[in-house]
């Protein structure tokens, strides 16, 4: 064995090995027994070690059965500058890929030479007679005449690079968990995040994308680095392989490379609670510097990415937590408001009127609306009965019904003539309902005891109901009338008809008829007028008759939830 | 080469060098060693001081088989040579590798 180094006259070990792969290790640990000597730095020894198994697995593999009792040999040289090892093998050959590609994935072999590619200089394969030779050259980085400190370095280099990257990893979690927790806005945290996550992995851009609300698409949300253009990516369910890494990373829950045109990266997915919350995506400008052997982001950055990519998914949750419950914080507070709105509309009590009882009933479903009713006094024998409804739900809905009422109340002067009070609240209430699509059906009746008379007037509203003494139908009465809000300018007729000593007169909302029971089913104009005209003539005395009428749509609608809000007033002169 | 079922994982520990020369082995006492019910696989790579093509043929066949099962291959503290094999061949963004 020949271990001086000159210039000129290179170390050199042969070795003959049988053809068994139980024979290569042992040559090939002979042979880093022989690069040490010649003061071989870890690294070379570990890459010339590789490469060589993998040159001999091909050798064997690859032998016909009648070759197997051929030797290889096994050359090696080492000068100063560079390690050359040459393989001759006794197979049928191959020619040498021009380039030397990774197999997929899921494959279980075909990446030997990928290896001797990727850890040599230089390599190749010389086709001959009966025999091929496999070389490969590894340049020296090592000078031969140092102590053997090189291994050493080389480790402490790694366990820094290591530790350092965790540091900078928990390092980062602790601040963003810090700033999380000082409520710092979700967007600029996430957006630091990145930031701090692409020096840390030494990426060029970073983007986060989050599920869409109908989780069809994975919009922007964050991104970092030169390029702000990052698309929205579409999720395509019709089962064809998604083109964008961020879709396939998603639908296949796990990381995903990609290498394109400009760049390379991973799009990790972001899971939550099973379902998925989003995507990160961290990437490396390469322009064509992709070459074969480098790699994208090593074990620790990627590490570090699948590490802060959980603890991004935790913030999500919360963030999202939080914001569902405060949305829902404030939806119940909004409607506690406008419920409360809705219930201060309402009269105390309802004025005394010679000989007339009145009752009134106003009850909200859970989504409020904008019912209510009123009974305003006209002198010491009138009285100006109001009923309304505002289509809509919520605060507006609450909102325009209290415009409506201050309308009403504070013009007085009009209350013997109805169908002009509606005129007017229309000029006050247009503009403003008209803006928002809202409109109101409201419904006025002046009951004037003295003059035995009641004044009706109508804004699109349902029928007023009035049953006189001595008849067994009531009538259903409709005066002419938009509702308000439709028209600027817009007129409403004046009914009037004579009152009977005795009458009932009930005013409603459409909530009452459209009342649905748990199969669906409303309790209808029809049965409404029927109960009505019954009561009537039992004689029963307003309040009597608004209890009944409870009663009667309590057991109409069972156990079904009230779909909308049940308003209605009733005024009844009945004999002492 | 040990192997032992800890839980739903089954844990290969003990490998000096899985190359070429053993890989075949490896790769089938582990999959004998599946019982029904282990579905993971975790393997110390921490005493392995060396892994060749034929080596990562066997991990990539464990994988296929453990997400078959609907579980995965874990490879811990593989010693930087190791790790280095993983990187170059883009390996290391299948295996979840545990570190430290």
């Amino acid at each position: 064995m020949l271990t001086e180094i000159g210039a000129t006259r290179p170390a050199t070990l042969r070795l003959t090995v049988p053809c068994d792969l139980k024979e290569v290790r042992p040559a090939a640990q002979e042979i880093a027994a022989f690069l040490a000597e010649q003061n071989c730095n870890h690294d070379e020894m570990t890459a010339c070690g590789l490469a060589l198994a993998e040159a001999c697995n091909n050798a064997i593999h690859h032998a016909p059965s009648d070759a197997h009792s051929f030797p290889i040999r096994i050359e090696t040289q080492v000068t100063r500058d560079a390690i050359e090892i040459r393989v001759t093998d006794h197979t049928h050959g191959f020619d040498w890929p021009k380039d030397i590609a990774l197999p997929e994935q899921g494959s279980e072999s075909g990446r030997g030479l990928f290896i001797i590619h990727s850890v040599s200089d230089r390599a190749g394969y010389l086709r001959g007679q009966d025999e091929n030779i496999l070389f490969f050259r590894h340049v020296r980085t090592s000078r031969p005449k140092e102590t053997d400190l090189a291994p050493r370095d080389s480790v402490t280099e790694q366990l820094i690079d290591e530790v350092s990257s965790c540091y900078e990893s928990l390092a980062a979690i602790f601040r963003h968990s810090a700033a999380a927790h000082a409520g710092t806005q979700f967007q600029a945290f996430a957006q630091q995040l990145l930031n701090d996550l692409q020096r840390i992995v030494k990426a060029d851009w970073s983007v986060l994308r989050l599920l869409s609300a109908d989780a069809k698409s994975l919009e922007v949300f964050a991104n970092s680095g030169a390029d702000p253009d990052h698309p929205s990516v579409i999720l395509d369910a019709s089962g064809v392989l998604p083109q964008e890494p961020e879709a396939q990373a998603a639908s296949s829950r796990r990381p995903v490379w990609f290498n394109d045109a400009t760049s390379s990266g991973l799009a990790y997915p972001i899971f939550g609670s099973e379902q998925l919350a989003g995507t990160l995506t961290l990437g490396r400008n390469t322009k064509g510097q992709g070459t074969i052997g480098s790699t994208i982001f090593n074990t620790s950055q990627t590490n570090v990415i699948s590490t802060l990519a959980d603890f991004l998914m935790i913030q999500v949750e919360r963030a999202r937590t939080a914001e569902a419950q405060l949305t829902t914080r404030a939806t119940e507070r909004e409607l506690e408001i406008a419920r409360n709105i809705q219930l201060s509309l309402l009269p105390q009590q309802l004025p005394s009127l010679p000989g007339v009882r009145m009752a009134g009933h106003c009850e909200s479903a859970r989504q409020v609306g904008g019912d209510f009713y009123d009974a305003l006094p006209v002198g010491d024998e009138a009285t100006l009965l109001v009923i309304a409804d505002v289509m809509g739900k919520g605060m507006p809905a609450a909102l325009f019904a209290a415009t409506l009422r201050t309308a009403l109340r504070t013009a007085p002067e009009l209350f013997r003539k109805p169908g002009q009070l509606l005129a007017r609240a229309n000029q006050l209430l247009h503009n403003e309902l008209s803006a928002v699509d809202m409109f109101i059906t409201a419904q006025l009746a002046l009951v004037d005891v003295k003059a035995n008379r009641v004044i009706i007037a109508s804004a699109g509203h349902g029928p007023l109901l009035l049953w006189h003494g001595g008849t067994t139908h009531c009538q259903a009465l409709s005066p002419e009338g938009l509702p308000l809000g439709v028209r600027p300018d817009t007129s409403f007729e004046e009914m009037g008809l004579a009152l009977a000593p005795q009458f009932s007169l009930m005013m409603s909302t459409d909530g009452l008829g459209e009342a649905k029971n748990i199969a669906g089913q409303h309790f209808g104009q029809p049965a409404l007028q029927q109960w009505f005209a019954t009561s009537a003539r039992n004689s029963d005395t307003a309040i009597a008759m608004r209890e009944s009428l409870l009663t009667e749509l309590g057991n109409f609608r069972g156990e079904a939830p009230l779909a909308d809000d049940q308003t209605f007033l009733i005024a009844a002169r009945t004999p002492e | 080469m040990k192997l032992e079922p800890q839980g739903d994982t089954l844990r290969i520990t003990d490998i000096a060098e899985l190359g070429a020369a053993n890989s075949n082995v490896v790769r089938d006492q582990a999959r004998a060693a599946l019982a029904p019910g282990l579905i993971n696989i975790e393997v110390d790579l921490s005493q392995t001081s060396f892994l060749d093509s034929c080596g990562l043929g066997a991990l990539i066949a464990l994988h296929k088989t453990a997400c078959d099962r609907g579980g995965k291959v874990s490879l811990l503290r593989p010693q930087s040579a190791v790790e280095r094999v993983l990187e170059l061949t883009r390996l290391h963004r299948v295996f979840k590798i545990v570190k430290g």
